[in-house]
C-alpha cells in the first residue's frame, strides 16, 4: 500500500504553473504583438494538422517523415530556386529529370535533421523498402514516379487548403503586416 | 480548384517551412522531432481556453492518453517522453492534465529569437506562395 502511494503522480498546483520562474524579459515587438498566443496557436495547429496528414502515410513514424521530406526537398532544390526550370517542373504532372534533381547522402540527412546516423541509415531503409526512396550513384532520390501514388497525392491535397486556413488566421490577426 | 493549383510549389515550401522553424527550434536545445510535436500537441491543448475568449483562464490541462490519440504515438512512448519533458521542466503534470511551461530553461516557448524567426519564416511563405499564385485568402 505504501509503495502504491510512493508510486502516485505529484500534481502541481494549477497557481503554481501562472508564476513566471524566468526574469522579466526585454521588450519583444513578437511577443508583445497583440495576438501573439493566437497567432503561436495557429502555428501549432498548422504543425499538427500537416504532422497528421503527411505521417499517416508513414505509419507514423515521424522521423522516417521527417527524412522523406528533407529527401524531396533537396530533390526539388534545383528546380524550385530557378524560375525557368519552376515553370517547366513545379508541378507534380511533371517528372524533374535527372540532370535537375539534387541529390542526398545518409551523412547530409543526419546533419540536416539532427537525427543520429544510425537512425538515419534504419529509417532510409524502410522507405527504400517501402519503395518511396531510391538509391543512385549520387545519393538518395524520392521515387521519381510518386506523383501518380495516391497516398502519395491524398497527403498533398489537403496541405494547399491547410494553409489557406493558416493564412486566412494569420491575417485577420494581422501578423502578417511587416 | 486543386487543378490549379501547384502542389510541387505548396509542398516544397510549406515543408521548407516547416523544416526551417524545427531546425531552428531544436539547434540548441536537447529535443528531437517527438518531443517537439508532443510539445506542440500539448501547448495546443492548453491554449484553448484563452483562445475561446475565457479570459484569465488557467491553461487547459491534456491527458497523455489524449496526446497519444492526437499524434497517434503509442502510449508509452507518449509516457516516456513525458516524462523526461517533465524532468526537464518543459511540462508540468497537474490533476486536469500535462501543461507546457513556456519559460522553461531549454529556449523552447518565450523565445523572443525563435517567436521572430517564425513570423520572418511565415511573412516569407506567404509571400512567395502569392507571388506563384497560389490562392490563400
Amino acid at each position: 500500500m505504501e509503495k502504491m502511494k510512493n508510486r502516485r503522480r505529484q500534481f502541481a498546483a494549477p497557481e503554481d504553473v501562472l508564476k513566471p520562474v524566468l526574469p522579466d524579459p526585454a521588450p519583444s515587438p513578437v511577443r508583445d504583438h497583440p495576438f501573439s498566443r493566437a497567432i503561436a496557436h495557429f502555428v501549432a495547429e498548422f504543425i499538427l494538422r500537416s504532422a497528421e496528414s503527411v505521417s499517416g502515410i508513414f505509419e507514423h513514424d515521424y522521423e522516417a517523415a521527417i527524412l522523406f521530406m528533407t529527401i524531396s526537398n533537396r530533390n526539388s532544390e534545383k528546380v524550385m530556386a530557378d524560375p525557368r526550370l519552376r515553370e517547366q517542373y513545379g508541378s507534380y504532372s511533371s517528372t524533374i529529370p535527372p540532370e535537375h534533381a539534387l541529390l542526398i547522402s545518409r551523412m547530409a540527412l543526419a546533419r540536416a535533421t539532427g537525427l543520429p546516423r544510425e537512425t538515419v541509415r534504419r529509417k532510409v531503409q524502410k522507405l527504400i523498402d517501402k519503395g518511396w526512396v531510391v538509391e543512385l550513384p549520387g545519393g538518395l532520390r524520392a521515387r521519381p514516379d510518386l506523383n501518380r501514388h495516391a497516398d502519395y497525392v491524398s497527403v498533398l491535397e489537403p496541405q494547399a487548403q491547410n494553409l489557406r486556413r493558416l493564412f486566412a488566421q494569420l491575417l485577420s490577426t494581422g501578423a502578417l503586416n511587416a | 480548384m486543386t487543378k490549379d493549383i501547384d502542389f510541387r510549389l505548396v509542398g516544397r515550401l510549406s515543408v521548407a517551412y516547416l523544416m526551417a522553424l524545427a531546425s531552428a527550434a531544436m539547434r540548441d536545445s536537447p529535443l528531437d522531432y517527438l518531443d517537439l510535436l508532443i510539445v506542440t500537441a500539448i501547448a495546443d491543448a492548453n491554449n484553448r481556453p484563452a483562445l475561446e475568449g475565457r479570459r484569465g483562464a488557467a491553461p487547459a490541462g491534456v491527458s497523455r492518453n489524449g496526446v497519444s490519440r492526437k499524434l497517434h504515438v503509442p502510449l508509452e512512448t507518449v509516457r516516456r517522453r513525458v516524462a523526461a519533458l517533465i524532468g526537464r521542466n518543459i511540462l508540468s503534470d497537474r490533476e486536469d492534465g500535462l501543461v507546457f511551461l513556456p519559460a522553461n530553461k531549454e529556449g523552447i516557448g518565450s523565445n523572443a529569437e525563435l517567436d521572430a524567426l517564425n513570423l520572418d519564416l511565415l511573412r516569407q511563405l506567404f509571400a512567395a506562395l502569392r507571388a506563384h499564385g497560389v490562392p490563400l485568402d
